[in-house]
């Protein structure tokens, strides 16, 4: 069993390290012999580039930060929450495909056409406020920020919950019996009992925002703003000879700059200072709100409706239509794109299948592979557990683009040849997903007591059976909750998949970036709409399967 | 600046063409049987082409019918459909078995690259114009470009007459226009529109403040929404699809005015060859003709649907467009 569990940390780290490595090996190369053309001056032509990512990166981030929390917050702590509903509503925007949403506010709030704007500019019109376009430009820098932030929230209202649901909250109880009010108990007690997690919260928001990829090609790209993830894309797919070299120095630019945020991060946060006492399943009084409470309401209604129910809402009016029209025809609309797309074009129906198989097989294999190392070493410890721990989180510092430029290059010459494979995109999604799959196996296996599988080894049960028989069986609620996410997750995936997937592995991010790009809106909103039913189809089914709902997944 | 209307301006022809009638299976003409049975076998072709996405369905319709051959299409602007086919061909990989692009300086670069097959023969070369095959890649089509624009933003006294006229105020913020690095026509216009009325031009439509597109099919659908109120250029056989959609959509084909001229070819390396010789030997017949070029100009003569190429249209100057690309994209404030 040791010596199962050393080899898949072996390939497990192969598998990260050599595309890495050899997608470093190339750049030097490059640099050093000037093919490509690629210089050192390339990369600070465009300053206007840094710019624009740092001003995206940083005020959403900082924004989904302060939204996340306060959702996260306002869940756990007050009785303001909706309870296992409240667990949920936040994370539904995970199951909206990330360029629907994106597309879906360019929908409502084009600045001639939008949905939202003309109803704004009926409305203003007989105040004697005549306006031609606007109010509202999807187009422009705040809106980028704001669909950025709503992808961000879910990630940060994760990991906020998570460590507010640990925090007993007898200390907050202690703060309030000592006649502190709710702010001051929240500034003095609960946000510096949190503070480990608030920084690991907003460096993960931070990196995914410098992940970021479907907002800024959608919204960016029509108001001419230039961020880092888009363009590296844009230097291999919309030039050519493509500029791939120059492509991979900026990708590893960014990987220098995630270290250097997680260095700080390290140092900031030094271990055992958070005030986590005692362990969990407390139900203490939650805070009223009084007045506040339905304010409180308001806010998680408003986010929901905002990351998923209007989004989806305009796009569901486009879908109907020929052709992208703010007038609806009543008589004009039909479901043409949706037969388009599921039955008359087999590439859709094929990528739509295929993506749901990847996501499927993908989230199976790196549950499995994290579940068998996590129950192994839980318990066990030692070296394995560290290097294992620390491999598994390394996917979570590399930006997707990063991830895709690397095995493009790595696996698409000799001696692996995987270009136009779909395992190319299985071995994409399964490194990106470790990270993730790991911590909720890990928290899975916590939940299976040393105990049993103590006992079972009385009964001289070997450990692989041990493994299958007893602790799989107790870890699995945990385990399909991880699964779920995974799945989701993969799904939407659309920045490794737009490097990687071409005509023999086309995915639906690949082929909803090309109908945006080159073919019909109206068409891509019905797909868009379509993998997100299905999307969440699948979710509710796996969970009634397993008999247990996304708190498992939350705490 | 050069100002005024051409007078004989082509009036745009009537929204139910060619283009939205049922489409006819492609028929099994003299000589290719033993192509049509090596095609079966193979059972389907891949197409990377920059042809408007309904244009390939309709293709993708009339070989299944006729053929009993499943096409696959990949609709990409000449930039993408160079990035990816290059890519592929450089590492051995081809996926396509057709390219039609509009871009004749990577065709040839293609060719020197051996990444086109060399076709001694297909049955319908026999009447197809020498001028228009090179042995390894035809052209098999004009498409014009011209101006379009949605009626209820832009009201008929302000209707363009003429390329000079998207300068005007009244389109100010109204422009929409495919980046020109993307596809080697739209280089070829901009440098032509550069001959034509000068540098000053160009700054002009920069001014304008234009929003940007990949490629001419999402700027027509944002011209068909509303969302945009004046296209250029605009290519016919894209607008006219809308308006048979009902799209409030008119346009004008400048007099003076040039054109994608599509190329297509054969791979080296193609996976399913027979499927490929086949679906080009049926894009150089006059069925294929006619389905391929509604609304545009083709090769052959007397191809019911399709149009004669206005009285001062000139070819697009691709290679010149592309020595001049970092110029020109400059001039359109895009860097």
């Amino acid at each position: 069993m040791t010596v199962t569990v050393w080899i898949l940390i072996g390939l497990i780290a192969v598998l990260i390290l050599y595309p890495l490595v050899t997608a470093l090996l190339r750049v030097g190369v490059d640099l050093a012999t000037g093919a490509d053309r690629v210089q050192l001056t390339d990369l600070f032509a465009q300053s206007s580039l840094y710019l624009n990512t740092a001003l995206l990166v940083v005020s959403a981030g900082v924004l989904a930060l302060v939204v996340g929390s306060l959702l996260a917050w306002i869940n756990e702590r007050t009785d303001a929450t909706f309870h296992t509903l409240g667990r949920v509503l936040p994370l539904a925007p995970l199951l909206v495909h990330p360029l629907a949403s994106a597309t879906g506010w360019v929908v409502l709030l084009d600045p001639r056409v939008g949905l939202i704007n003309g109803w704004l500019r009926g409305g203003l019109a007989p105040l004697g406020i005549p306006l031609s376009t606007g109010p509202f430009n999807v187009y422009s820098f705040p809106v980028l920020i704001f669909v950025s932030t709503l992808q961000l929230v879910p990630f940060a209202f994760l990991i906020v919950s998570g460590a507010l649901l640990r925090l007993d909250p007898s200390l907050e109880e202690a703060s309030r019996v000592s006649r502190a009010g709710p702010l001051r108990t929240l500034l003095r007690v609960t946000l510096p009992a949190i503070g480990p997690s608030l920084s690991n919260a907003a460096v993960v928001t931070l990196i995914l925002g410098i992940g970021l990829f479907t907002v800024p090609v959608i919204i960016g790209t029509g108001a001419r703003i230039d961020v880092l993830s888009v363009h590296i894309y844009n230097l291999i797919n919309a030039a050519f000879p493509p500029k791939t070299a120059l492509a991979l120095t900026f990708a590893l630019m960014l990987m220098v700059i995630v270290q250097a945020l997680l260095a700080v991060q390290r140092s900031s946060v030094r271990v055992g200072r958070s005030a986590a006492v005692g362990g969990r399943g407390f139900r203490a009084a939650r805070l009223e709100l009084g007045p506040w409470r339905i304010w409180a309401r308001a806010f998680m209604l408003g986010y929901l409706c905002a990351a998923a129910i209007l989004p989806l809402l305009g796009l569901f009016m486009v879908s109907l239509q020929p052709f992208w029209s703010p007038a609806i025809d009543w008589g004009q609309l039909s479901l043409a794109n949706y037969r388009y797309v599921l039955l008359e074009n087999r590439d859709t129906s094929q990528a739509l299948v295929r993506s749901l198989i990847l996501a499927g097989a993908g989230a199976t294999l790196v549950m499995l592979i994290a579940a068998i190392l996590m129950l192994h070493l839980y318990r066990a410890g030692g070296r394995a557990r560290q290097f294992a721990d620390i491999l598994m989180a390394v996917p979570a510092t590399i930006p997707a683009t990063v991830l895709g430029v690397g095995l493009l290059i790595a696996f698409s010459r000799p001696p692996i040849k995987l270009y136009g494979s779909p395992v190319l995109l299985l071995l994409a999604y399964f490194i990106a997903a470790l990270p993730f799959a790991a911590r909720t196996a890990e928290a899975a296996a916590s939940d299976v007591s040393a105990e049993l599988a103590e006992a079972s080894r009385v009964f001289r049960a070997s450990q692989l059976r041990t493994l299958l028989r007893v602790q799989l069986p107790l870890a699995l609620p945990g385990l399909a909750a991880g699964w779920v996410m995974v799945f989701v997750f993969m799904v939407a995936e659309t920045t490794a998949s737009a490097l990687l997937s071409g005509t023999g592995n086309l995915v639906i991010g690949r082929i909803l970036l090309d109908l945006w790009s080159n073919g019909s809106f109206p068409q891509m909103t019905a797909l868009a709409l379509l993998i997100s039913l299905v999307d969440a189809a699948c979710v509710v089914l796996v969970l009634r399967l397993t008999r247990r709902n996304f708190e498992v997944a939350v705490s | 600046v050069i100002a005024g209307a051409s007078p004989g301006a082509a009036p745009a022809p009537a929204a139910s063409g060619p283009a939205n009638a049922p489409v006819a299976p492609a028929p099994v003409t003299a000589g290719i049987q033993p192509l049509l049975d090596g095609a079966r076998k193979e059972g389907q072709v891949t197409v990377y082409s920059l042809a408007d996405p309904s244009i390939l369905a309709r293709l993708q319709t009339a070989v299944q019918d006729g053929y009993g051959i499943t096409l696959n299409f990949q609709r990409l602007v000449d930039a993408q459909l160079e990035q990816r086919f290059g890519a592929e061909a450089d590492a051995d990989n081809v996926q396509a078995d057709v390219i039609m692009t509009g871009d004749p300086g990577f065709a040839d670069q293609a060719v020197g690259k051996g990444w086109l097959a060399k076709i001694d023969s297909l049955p319908a070369l026999a009447s197809w114009p020498r001028d228009f095959w090179n042995g390894a890649y035809a052209r098999v089509g004009v498409g014009t470009v011209g101006m379009a624009w949605n009626s209820n933003v832009v009201g008929a006294s302000d209707a363009p007459k003429d390329w000079t006229d998207a300068v005007k105020p009244v389109f100010q913020g109204k422009l929409v226009m495919a980046d020109p690095r993307t596809a080697a026509a739209n280089m070829a216009w901009v440098y032509v529109m550069r001959q034509w009325f000068g540098d000053d031009f160009l700054k002009r439509i920069a001014a304008q403040n234009p929003v940007w597109t990949q490629s001419v099919v999402p700027g027509a659908q944002s011209l068909a929404s509303g969302a945009a109120g004046l296209q250029i250029p605009a290519v016919h056989a894209v607008i006219v699809s809308l308006i048979g959609q009902g799209a409030p959509i008119k346009e004008l084909t400048p007099d003076r005015t040039t054109g994608v001229e599509t190329l297509a070819a054969v791979t080296t390396g193609a996976p399913h060859p027979s499927a490929a010789r086949l679906l080009l030997n049926y894009i150089l017949t006059p069925a294929g003709q006619a389905l391929l070029n509604a609304n545009g100009t083709s090769p052959l003569p007397n191809i019911p649907g399709t149009t004669s190429l206005p009285s001062q249209y000139v070819s697009p100057p691709i290679v010149e467009a592309a020595a001049q690309s970092d110029q020109l994209v400059s001039l359109l404030g895009l860097q």
